[in-house]
């Protein structure tokens, strides 16, 4: 057979075992929505929680972002003492800012965030409690723990706030969400494999008849599983699109109409939450599919 | 071009259906394969279909030991054989155009020797003005005549035929053997299980009667033999 012969039979080949494929799931159509929904279902709740972890990685990065580090000093601190300190941190790698701000300003700040309760803070002109303070900036909320943990080894400071502990519970809340996602998806794509290898099944009942036939006029093995894998396949593939759409409508409208009023941040963007997920979730839903099919292929087209 | 040496087959209850049959067909030889239910003709064929194993013994088609022929290899066997069968097997969902043209693509025949080939089939077996049909729109007799030309479409040097007037009128009977006449007189070997008493006797073809599993008749322009 020639190249252009070859060609040929691919193609009609090709044609041939997706028109089946199709044949299969039109025939049985019930199980065939069954399968999809399932499949669409389990990657939509993957969907969901990846919604979730996608903005509280970007919530994450935005409080990171706006992170400083509260240096406040022991009163004891000369102004000597004070100008070295602050020269020291400047030198620290990482460090964009160092803003100083003594005790009166201190006492400024506080009187403007008490607004009308400023009594409270009366009298404290006369003997000032608060600390002078260094409020120190970085280029990267990465860079906060190790700053901090290097300006903690130096004289003369009583405390430091780096609010470092919000950042780590952040991670740490979307890690739980990263590991409940992949246990639920894996339980649901076994659910869904299993319903799809069910589809086949049938499918393969429905069909033994011609299946018999075709072994008689030399159909080798491939040629009658092929049909079927590529059944499952679609499933899987129709599965995933479907769940692609619902995720991808139902986001933007949480976006456009919810996300205004309640959220302090800015939500993900639908359309940054489709590219991450449409190739992944199709390359899945096939997965599933191929998956399913092939189990049913296996156990139940006794060639 | 077939050999049966010394060939057994035991079922797994005990039931011996054939008893060391030694077995010669010449290419070309149109042999009549006639003897009771469960005399073992089903066997043999199946045997020559490598759709069962023999217990024991081996059996010669084309040169090949076809009972250590691979797995893999079985398709491409049976792609040298044409089946005919008492009740048709066609797919439904293919007219009778598709039918004949399926076995060809399962054999990897290009599309242009299956255009210039299933024309030239359906007019060998009559049915060029049908070949838009589906087989619920045919009679037995011409169902059973898209079933031969499917037979044919891969120019098999051996047509094995199961009890093919089995489910047809006389007339339409004989329709069907004066076609596989026709095919055997162009060199193609044919071997029929039947019960057709008034065909193997009209006919005068080469005999072989089985009963309880043995070869008990063997006779060149033979008749059937039976009273049923």
């Amino acid at each position: 057979m020639n190249k252009g012969a070859y060609m040929d039979m691919m193609i009609r080949r090709i044609k041939y075992f997706l028109k089946e494929g199709i044949k299969n799931i039109v025939r049985n159509r019930v199980m065939a929505i069954a399968s999809i929904s399932t499949v669409a279902a389990s990657l939509f709740i993957l969907g969901i929680f990846l919604v979730l972890a996608l903005n509280v990685n970007k919530a994450a990065e935005g409080i990171g972002k706006t992170l400083e580090i509260k240096v406040f000093l022991k009163d004891d601190v000369t102004t000597l003492k004070k100008n070295e300190i602050e020269r020291n941190i400047k030198n620290i790698k990482g460090v964009s800012q160092v803003i100083y701000i003594s005790k009166e300003q201190a006492l400024e700040d506080l009187k403007k965030r008490l607004g009308e309760n400023k009594v409270i803070a009366e009298g404290f002109e006369m003997d000032n409690p608060l600390p002078q303070s260094f409020v120190v900036k970085v280029e990267k909320p990465e860079f906060i723990s190790d700053v901090s943990k290097k300006i903690s080894t130096f004289e003369g400071i009583e405390k430091i706030y780096d609010g470092k502990g919000i950042v780590e519970k952040l991670i740490r809340f979307t890690n739980i969400v990263r590991v409940v996602s992949y246990v639920l998806m894996g339980v649901l794509a076994v659910i869904s494999s299993f319903l799809i290898s069910n589809t086949i099944k049938l499918a393969v009942y429905a069909r033994r008849r011609e299946i018999s036939i075709m072994k008689y006029l030399g159909a080798t093995d491939w040629f009658i599983k092929w049909p079927f894998i590529i059944e499952g396949v679609l499933l899987g593939f129709l599965g995933s699109v479907f769940s692609i759409l619902v995720l991808y409508y139902s986001y933007s409208y949480l976006v456009n109409h919810v996300s205004l009023n309640l959220v302090l941040f800015d939500l993900v963007s639908a359309n940054i939450l489709l590219s991450f997920i449409y190739k992944k979730f199709m390359l899945m839903g096939i997965l599933i599919g191929g998956l399913g099919s092939y189990l049913a292929v296996k156990r139940y087209l006794v060639l | 071009m077939i050999e049966f040496r010394n060939v057994s087959k035991i079922y797994g209850n005990n039931h011996i259906a054939l008893s060391n049959i030694s077995l010669s067909i010449k290419k070309g030889e149109f042999v009549f394969l006639v003897g009771p239910s469960g005399a073992g003709k089903t066997t043999f064929i199946k045997l020559l279909l490598k759709e069962i194993e023999p217990t024991s013994g081996q059996i010669i088609v084309n040169g090949v030991d076809i009972t250590q022929l691979k797995r893999r290899k079985v398709p491409f066997y049976r792609r040298n054989i044409g089946v005919v069968f008492q009740d048709f097997r066609l797919l439904s969902d293919k007219t009778v155009y598709e039918n004949i043209a399926f076995a060809m693509e399962i054999a990897n025949a290009s599309s242009k020797d299956i255009k210039r080939k299933v024309p030239q089939l359906l007019s060998l077996v009559g049915l060029l003005n049908k070949e838009k049909f589906y087989p619920h729109q045919l009679s037995g007799g011409e169902q059973q005549r898209v079933a031969i030309a499917r037979a044919l479409a891969n120019n098999p040097s051996l047509i094995i035929c199961d009890e093919p007037t089995g489910n047809l009128d006389p007339e339409n009977s004989w329709a069907i053997m004066e076609l596989l006449n026709e095919i055997n007189k162009s060199g193609t070997t044919i071997v029929m299980a039947t019960h057709a008493k008034d065909i193997v006797d009209a006919m005068r073809k080469r005999v072989v009667a089985l009963e309880k599993g043995v070869i008990i008749r063997d006779e060149q322009r033979g008749v059937y033999g039976y009273d049923d």
